[in-house]
């Protein structure tokens, strides 16, 4: 039973990940030629998922949609990743007031809802890819900095920082060689689970047009061409809407599982 | 503990302050010109140059913030240059569809989280509490759209119970008004429940670990009552976060479902005027959910000190 999330988690990921390398070497049509004459198609041949409201292969789309889900998941984690840990390493190492602007910083950028950045981003530079990467990344920081801090802040009350410290390590060298392998497990937890809430937050922005624009697929667009067809074709909105939850599962799982896996602290409540 | 309750208070003005910088450098600060940005690109020059005059852009962006700070604070968040419409009286009308979707969702979320999540605590163990945990799990994955989709599709396509989308307001048309709101805050309650279920689980699992539970089974209480009477009280302390926390996130989340049903909320106006390039509509309308956000942070902080005895006896939190 321990192993399940992690198992299924490795599953439902790994889906996701082959979906978006098949579509480069393969779909079944081209993601992008409108084919009136296919318009609505129903599923089964050739169209195995059927077509949308342009004549467009649904698999094909799918495919390639799960490409703008994982790039945008992985910069927007990468980005929250490289400026939250350092700063939350730093709050926890050194304490005291840079510990204080730090937190208060995470917090205001927490309170600071991920939707309304982008909105923001897209009202005055347009909706792209970049505005959602960015507005998922800056949001996502102050929950790397938090990690990072508190399980700073339990590494450096060990015996082994005391021992490296009266040899004199300190500063940068002792956030490198002592602190950063010891949290490491924790971070890599948290950009699991940064992940699926990454890939969420980009299919919420494509569905509401904010995030990456027409021409490139994307599974929260799909979902909301697909809503006008509701009444007639309701299959439709099924694809994306599973491709999604999904990929979101996926990471979720695989973040609690390597928690459970990772962190024998937490099993005995389970 | 009026020390505390200053110094969440000034925690707030300092995140408002905070935030207020960051919407402001983000929309008015931007490289090139937001006349232009409002206007379009085939703008001719004087009407750009017309906009920035009424919009006070000549001035350095220090003084327009201040500026535009002062007004809000005296509940000026502004006027539309396009349709010369003060925000606050686009707001207004907006408010009340906005308010019954995330005031009834949040309610109905904890109406479905707190007896599944307890359930799942107490038989942490057995099938049925794993089926309940799993359901959170998937539930968490499912997004606010695709689940507003999905039971539009069974109530409204299928079952044709209730209407697909639109909205009346509650005092021309009581049942309308149900009707339209019923799956907007049934799907807003799912999407919160589901995040809660796990909270409650986890919340009532620490609890039943505890001292104090052990002796109540011990003098012959049943585990359920032992919970009721001593594990609500004591599981909710941690759980007035959790929930302040949601209602934040449904207030945001109100904006995708918003558009889902199509409900002419706040949601629907930010968005309708960020398509316009309405900077000044935008801008203010962001300001002012950021504003519901942090002052609902703020309150439940306060409450949680005047709740928690152990905040009171001067023990660090």
């Amino acid at each position: 039973m321990r192993r399940l999330q992690l198992n299924v988690g490795i599953g439902l990921t790994t889906v996701v990940v082959a979906m978006a390398l098949l579509s480069f070497v393969w779909t079944p049509f081209d993601p992008l030629q409108v084919v009136p004459a296919d318009k609505l198609a129903a599923p089964g041949w050739p169209h195995i998922l059927g077509a949308d409201g342009f004549g467009i292969d649904i698999l094909s789309q799918l495919l390639v949609g799960a490409r703008s889900a994982l790039l945008v998941g992985i910069v927007s984690v990468a980005l929250a990743a490289v400026v939250g840990v350092p700063l939350g390493i730093i709050a926890g190492q050194n304490g005291g007031w840079l510990d204080e602007l730090i937190s208060r910083l995470a917090d205001i950028v927490f309170a600071f809802p991920a939707l309304l950045l982008a909105i923001l981003l897209a009202a005055v530079y347009g909706g792209s890819t970049w505005t959602a990467m960015v507005a998922i990344g800056v949001a996502t920081i102050p929950a790397f900095a938090r990690t990072s801090r508190a399980a700073t802040l339990e590494v450096m009350a060990a015996d082994y920082i005391l021992a490296a410290r009266a040899c004199g390590t300190r500063g940068a060298k002792l956030a490198l060689k002592h602190i950063w392998p010891n949290i490491a497990a924790l971070v890599w937890i948290q950009a699991s689970v940064g992940f699926a809430m990454a890939i969420l937050a980009e299919a919420a922005l494509a569905y509401l047009g904010l995030g990456t624009p027409r021409g490139t697929p994307t599974w929260g667009a799909m979902l909301r061409d697909a809503q006008g067809y509701i009444f007639t074709d309701p299959l439709q909105a099924l694809w994306p809407g599973l491709a999604i939850a999904i990929a979101v599962l996926g990471f979720n799982l695989l973040g609690d599982g390597l928690r459970d896996v990772l962190d024998p602290k937490l099993r005995e409540a389970r | 503990m009026a020390r505390k309750i200053a110094q969440r208070l000034a925690i707030f003005a300092v995140c408002l302050l905070g935030s207020s910088l960051l919407v402001f450098l983000i929309t008015a600060a931007l490289p090139g010109n937001v006349a232009q940005v409002m206007l379009g690109t085939d703008a001719t020059p004087e009407a750009v140059a017309r906009l920035s005059a009424e919009l006070g852009l000549d001035r350095p962006w220090p003084v327009r913030y201040f500026e535009w700070l002062g007004h809000m604070l005296v509940g000026d968040f502004g006027t539309s240059p396009l349709s010369h419409e003060p925000v606050m009286g686009l707001i207004g009308p907006r408010l009340a569809v906005t308010g019954w979707l995330v005031g009834l969702g949040i309610v109905v979320a904890i109406l479905i989280s707190l007896p599944l999540g307890m359930f799942a605590a107490m038989r942490r163990r057995h099938l049925s509490g794993f089926v309940v945990n799993a359901a959170a799990q998937v539930g968490m994955a499912i997004p606010a759209f695709f689940g507003g989709i999905i039971l539009c599709l069974v109530f409204a396509v299928w079952l044709r119970w209730l209407p697909a989308n639109g909205y009346v307001a509650l005092t021309d048309d009581p049942p309308g008004w149900a009707a339209h709101l019923v799956l907007p805050v049934l799907t807003l309650a799912l999407v919160q429940s589901a995040v809660l279920i796990r909270y409650v689980r986890n919340a009532f699992i620490e609890v039943l670990h505890e001292d104090y539970l052990r002796t109540a089974r011990a003098v012959g209480w049943t585990e359920f009552g032992a919970l009721l009477r001593h594990g609500v009280r004591n599981a909710s302390i941690s759980l007035v976060t959790v929930v302040a926390l949601q209602l934040a996130s449904a207030i945001v989340g109100a904006i995708v479902i918003e558009q889902v049903f199509n409900l002419p909320g706040v949601g629907t106006l930010l968005l309708s005027n960020v398509s316009t390039r309405d900077l000044v509509v935008v801008q203010g309308t962001v300001m002012f959910l950021v504003l519901a956000v942090l002052l609902i942070n703020a309150l439940v902080d306060i409450a949680y000190v005047l709740i928690d005895p152990r905040q009171k006896s001067g023990v660090r939190g």
